[in-house]
């Protein structure tokens, strides 16, 4: 047994190194001046540069006002928490009927709440503008958040679902034959009992939000820029090892990487996204 | 009222936010797609429903054939390596050691950061002028940035499908770690004892336990892969592009009238993710059942 | 399925909302300002008033080029906002600005109702506009600083300004800035003997350092313009660009095919030798074509290319000092048969929601003062007329600009040659996609007079 934990250590060690060491190589970058073929290491670095340059670059050109990462990072910010709690709130109820009642459809019904997670959102986002348009909502932060409920409210779904499924019912009916109506029972029990999913769900919830870029691009229309939307700028021009892409890279990482350890501490489970996000039930 | 009645509305009540939000915002821009698609796009200056020219002009396309087999090969590589990979991850991860909750975190870092990070990862690192190939470079390995294997804008999509391992493996991990946790290791260890060897016993006691939830993982990063536009559109060849990055190059030819050939696009990728959804979740649900009956 | 009944009313309901027609006329007051201001019987003081009360001006650019992007927000600011209007700049490209613009049309918004005050454009994306009447109309020469412009269509002189790409602009634009087509090499890479004169020349160069070249791909403006290069130094008849100014409309396919032949043989000729083709072992590979400007610069700093190419001669000297240049990089002048020069405007659509504050705002960008930042801060060429600049300031505009980078203005001059016709340009987009990308097999007559009926029909 022990040879196994050993090989297991190494293996994870390995993994930890595969996923983790890439940053590296940017947060070098991201203080470079001048990084060409072949150098192993920059050629010039930002602080030699300063000062020489026609504009500011690097970290000085993303902290200053004319990048627009300040408001792309509000927005961002903004527009994933609107859309994890409307998403929520939306999802909770769908996915207590989905756990707790058989019936006639529901098959379809799941399939239906599935469907958006697969369907391009290339094919959304182009009727949705010209819908948006015609609502005097498209490049608001209404349409945006709306737009991204698309994505977000299936997994919202599925993760409560899962959370409802296992939850036993028991306490619920015990709840209910001591007396409270079913109001107080989900409220006093049942809610309580599910609330750390539903900061997962909420978690997710936004983390999926900060991370769809089409959609944004599509309803934005370049009026809301947000972190994606501007990476993507980047890299789409950007040379391998550039400072500002670098730069903007290590920024745009910094929202989930909060999210790690915040819900490492929240919940004390490495996995509980991997939990949550379970369309069946895995004990049955 | 009676219980059956309320139960019923119950339901209704539980179903309605959900379904008529996802209605509106889901169908209702497909259901525009779908009569743009068939003539009727005012817009574009086409008003010839019903018309079936804009989908026999995709559909005889080279473009499209080509988009189609890159967007399943895309899609399908990175889904059976994730799985695969994240699947061994996590039950070698599994084993009760110090240092877990450490090591995992950096296996969970690409989970929780946009594709587009690891589309820059994988830039900096795999590119012909990146920083792998610039140490072969500095060792002697190559003599120049051609020597390197072409792993980015090329038709073979291994900058894509990096980007995609880089995300989907820990997914896959993370969903299958989540199973493990619940079945606990007195089973596996139990077969141990009685004399299984490690793959025997992860192969019939194991693995039938997280099944669900590879099908999920796997489901859902197939999905995703599937989908994906801003990553075969910054690192693929450029032709062909994927299914989602010809639609949306249809809604911008500069010939507008043809643009409704971008709506067919779409239709015709609905169509077909949705076909392998279902196809994927009905089998899975027939294997359940007969498992169910034995 | 009660639910499903239930969604399709929802979806008609919708669809039937977004089908409405557009096209609607826009606010009265706009339209009156419109109107009055068209036909000359405003002065500027009014308009400054009316654009006052607007208060701000919907500005959307390109936003891929932190030079562009640092100056709108100083100098263009700054220049804009003097005039008591607040700027909104928009960073988004320019085919998604023409399709906000389609939109907001189609819904029914009218002048003062739409999105896009002011947006950097030319070439096809001018041309959509202005086929579909979506501009606010002939405003340059009603500008105060449209002295500093040659806007007579009676002068020779004129023509830069008064043709996009062949398009006629009759004042529904602002020349705002100049740009010639040019090649870079790095001069510690290749040699100034090797550095070629004609296409020929870079043949046999391709083939002495197989996997060391390759252009952008049309239909992004960087690949057309390249072909376009090519096209008037293999023109079978030698003369050069004269035949690609007509409308296509006014061209057989088939005179057409002949006249671009030449150019895609070569290109299809070459394709072993383009960066990842294989070279001449056989295999031909599959050529990396980079999808935009920055994804060849990538290829060129990094080392795996020799040659970049963009608009603009001062890009040089502005990119190594910003560090994304090798300081080693040069201009070159290529090829001998002339290297393109456009000019790109500032153009209003007609639901502008702010139109008198979008002319404040373009007149402030029309000012020699604002012409040279531009050209000293960030290298865009000035899209005035420098001759007809007073003297001190014309001295200024040739004294502080950037330097050319291995070039002389004489030579770049010597060589420049305009854009193709507008038309032209969407039918060699799909030619290239279907002969190159594609490598179809079909005859090349046959690809190119597809193309031209889709264009022109």
């Amino acid at each position: 047994m022990k040879r196994s934990v050993l090989s297991s250590r190494m293996v994870l060690t390995i993994a930890a190194l595969l996923f983790g060491l890439p940053f590296l190589p940017l947060v070098v970058a991201s203080f470079s001046f001048r990084w060409h073929w072949p150098d192993l290491l920059p050629g010039a670095w930002l602080w030699d540069a300063r000062g020489t340059t026609p504009f500011p670059v690097g970290w000085d050109y993303l902290f200053s006002p004319i990048s627009g990462l300040g408001p792309a990072f509000l927005n961002t910010m903004t527009i994933g928490v609107a859309t994890s709690l409307l998403a929520a709130f939306i999802a909770l109820p769908a996915a207590y009927t989905l756990a707790r009642h058989r019936f006639r459809g529901k098959e379809a019904v799941e399939f239906f709440l599935l469907v958006p997670v697969i369907v391009p959102q290339i094919a959304v986002g182009i009727g949705m503008l010209l819908l948006f348009i015609r609502l005097g909502i498209a490049r608001t932060y209404t349409g945006i958040v709306l737009a991204h409920l698309v994505p977000t409210l299936p997994y919202s779904v599925r993760i409560l679902t899962s959370v409802f499924q296992n939850l036993d019912p028991d306490y619920e009916e015990q709840a209910r034959t001591l007396g409270a109506s079913r109001m107080q029972a989900f409220r006093r029990v049942v809610l309580p009992m599910v609330l750390p999913g539903l900061v997962t769900a909420l978690l997710f919830g936004f983390l999926i939000s900060a991370n769809v870029f089409l959609l944004t691009f599509l309803i934005s229309g370049g009026r809301l820029e947000t972190l994606p939307t501007m990476l993507f700028q980047f890299i789409e021009s950007g040379a391998p090892l550039d400072a500002t892409t670098a730069g903007l890279v290590l920024i745009v990482s910094a929202p989930g990487l909060v999210f790690l350890v915040l819900s490492d501490l929240l919940t004390g489970d490495p996995v509980a996204i991997g939990r949550t996000t379970l369309v069946q039930d895995a004990k049955q | 009222m009676n219980k059956a009645r309320r139960r019923q509305l119950s339901i209704f009540l539980g179903l309605a936010p959900a379904l008529s939000v996802l209605t509106v915002l889901f169908v209702g821009p497909l259901a525009l797609a779908l009569i743009q698609s068939l003539g009727y796009a005012p817009i574009f200056g086409v008003r010839e429903f019903p018309t079936l020219r804009f989908y026999t002009a995709v559909l005889g396309s080279t473009r499209f054939r080509l988009a189609f087999w890159y967007t399943m090969l895309y899609a399908l590589v990175p889904t059976v390596l994730s799985t695969i990979f994240g699947t061994w991850l996590a039950v070698a991860a599994r084993a009760r050691m110090r240092g877990v909750r450490f090591l995992s975190f950096f296996v969970r870092l690409p989970l929780v950061v946009p594709y587009l990070v690891g589309a820059a990862l994988v830039v900096a690192l795999f590119a012909n002028g990146g920083l792998v190939a610039r140490v072969l470079f500095a060792v002697g390995i190559i003599q120049n940035t051609g020597d390197f294997p072409r792993i980015l804008f090329s038709a073979g999509g291994w900058g894509i499908m990096l980007v995609y391992l880089f995300k989907q493996v820990p997914f896959t991990f993370v969903v299958v770690s989540s199973v493990l946790a619940g079945i606990g290791p007195e089973l596996q260890e139990a077969a141990r004892t009685l004399g299984a060897s490690p793959w025997r016993a992860f192969r019939h006691v194991v693995l039938p336990r997280i099944f669900p939830g590879i099908v999920t993982s796997s489901l859902l990063v197939f999905a995703f892969n599937f989908q994906s536009y801003e990553i075969p559109l910054l690192l693929g060849p450029g032709f062909p592009g994927t299914l989602p990055v010809e639609a949306l190059r249809r809604f911008q030819l500069p010939t507008i009238a043809r643009r409704p050939e971008a709506m067919a696009y779409v239709m015709i990728i609905t169509t077909l993710s949705g076909g392998i959804l279902f196809l994927y979740l009905r089998a899975y649900r027939r294997w359940e059942r007969s498992r169910g009956g034995v | 399925m009660r639910f499903f009944s239930y969604a399709g009313i929802v979806v008609v309901l919708f669809v039937l909302a977004a089908c409405g027609n557009g096209s609607a006329d826009g606010t009265t007051d706009a339209v009156e300002f419109r109107d009055a201001f068209l036909a000359g019987e405003l002065d500027w003081d009014a308009v400054l008033e009316r654009a006052s009360a607007e208060g701000e001006v919907e500005f959307f650019h390109w936003g891929g080029s932190e030079a562009l992007n640092n100056w709108m927000e100083t100098s263009a600011r700054a220049s804009i906002e003097g005039q008591g209007v607040q700027l909104n700049l928009r960073r988004s490209d320019t085919r998604d600005v023409v399709d906000l613009i389609l939109a907001d049309d189609a819904s029914g918004r009218g002048l003062g109702q739409g999105t896009v005050d002011v947006v950097w454009i030319n070439g096809e994306n001018f041309r959509i506009l202005r086929d579909r009447g979506l501009l606010f109309g002939s405003f340059a020469d009603l500008l105060p600083n449209s002295r500093y412009f040659f806007l007579d269509p009676d002068d020779p002189r004129s023509s830069v300004n008064l043709f996009d790409f062949g398009t006629p602009t009759d004042g529904m634009e602002m020349p705002w800035a100049a740009f010639q087509f040019t090649f870079r090499v790095d001069s510690a890479r290749v040699a100034d003997a090797d550095i070629p004169a004609t296409f020929a020349v870079l043949e046999q160069w391709m083939r002495a350092n197989p996997g060391r070249f390759t252009y952008v791909a049309p239909p992004h403006y960087i690949g057309t313009t390249f072909v376009q290069t090519l096209m008037y130094e293999k023109n079978p008849d030698g003369t050069g660009h004269v035949p690609f100014l007509a409308d296509p409309v006014d061209v057989e396919p088939a005179e057409l095919a002949r006249l671009i032949r030449p150019a895609f043989e070569w290109l299809r000729r070459v394709e072993p030798f383009l960066l990842g083709g294989g070279g001449s072992d056989g295999n031909p590979g599959r050529p990396v074509y980079p999808a935009t400007a920055g994804a060849l610069q990538s290829r060129f700093v990094s080392g795996e290319i020799d040659f970049d190419m963009e608009f603009g001669v001062y890009d040089v000297d502005r990119d190594i000092r910003s560090g994304l240049y090798p300081q080693t990089v040069r201009n070159i002048i290529f090829p001998e048969s002339g290297m393109i020069t456009d000019k790109s405007f500032l153009a209003i659509p007609s639901n502008a929601p702010n139109p008198a504050a979008a002319l404040v705002a373009i007149n402030a960008l029309s000012s020699p003062e604002s012409h040279l930042s531009k050209l000293v801060e960030i290298g865009y060429a000035p899209g005035l007329d420098v001759p007809l600049l007073d003297p001190a300031m014309q001295d200024r505009f040739l004294r502080e600009a950037p330097d050319l980078g291995g070039v002389t203005a004489e030579a770049l001059a010597a060589r420049e040659v305009p854009n193709v016709n507008a038309g032209l340009v969407d039918i060699l987009d799909t030619v290239w996609l279907e002969f190159i990308a594609e490598r179809s097999g079909r005859d090349f007559e046959d690809i190119v007079a597809d193309a031209w009926r889709d264009a022109v029909e």
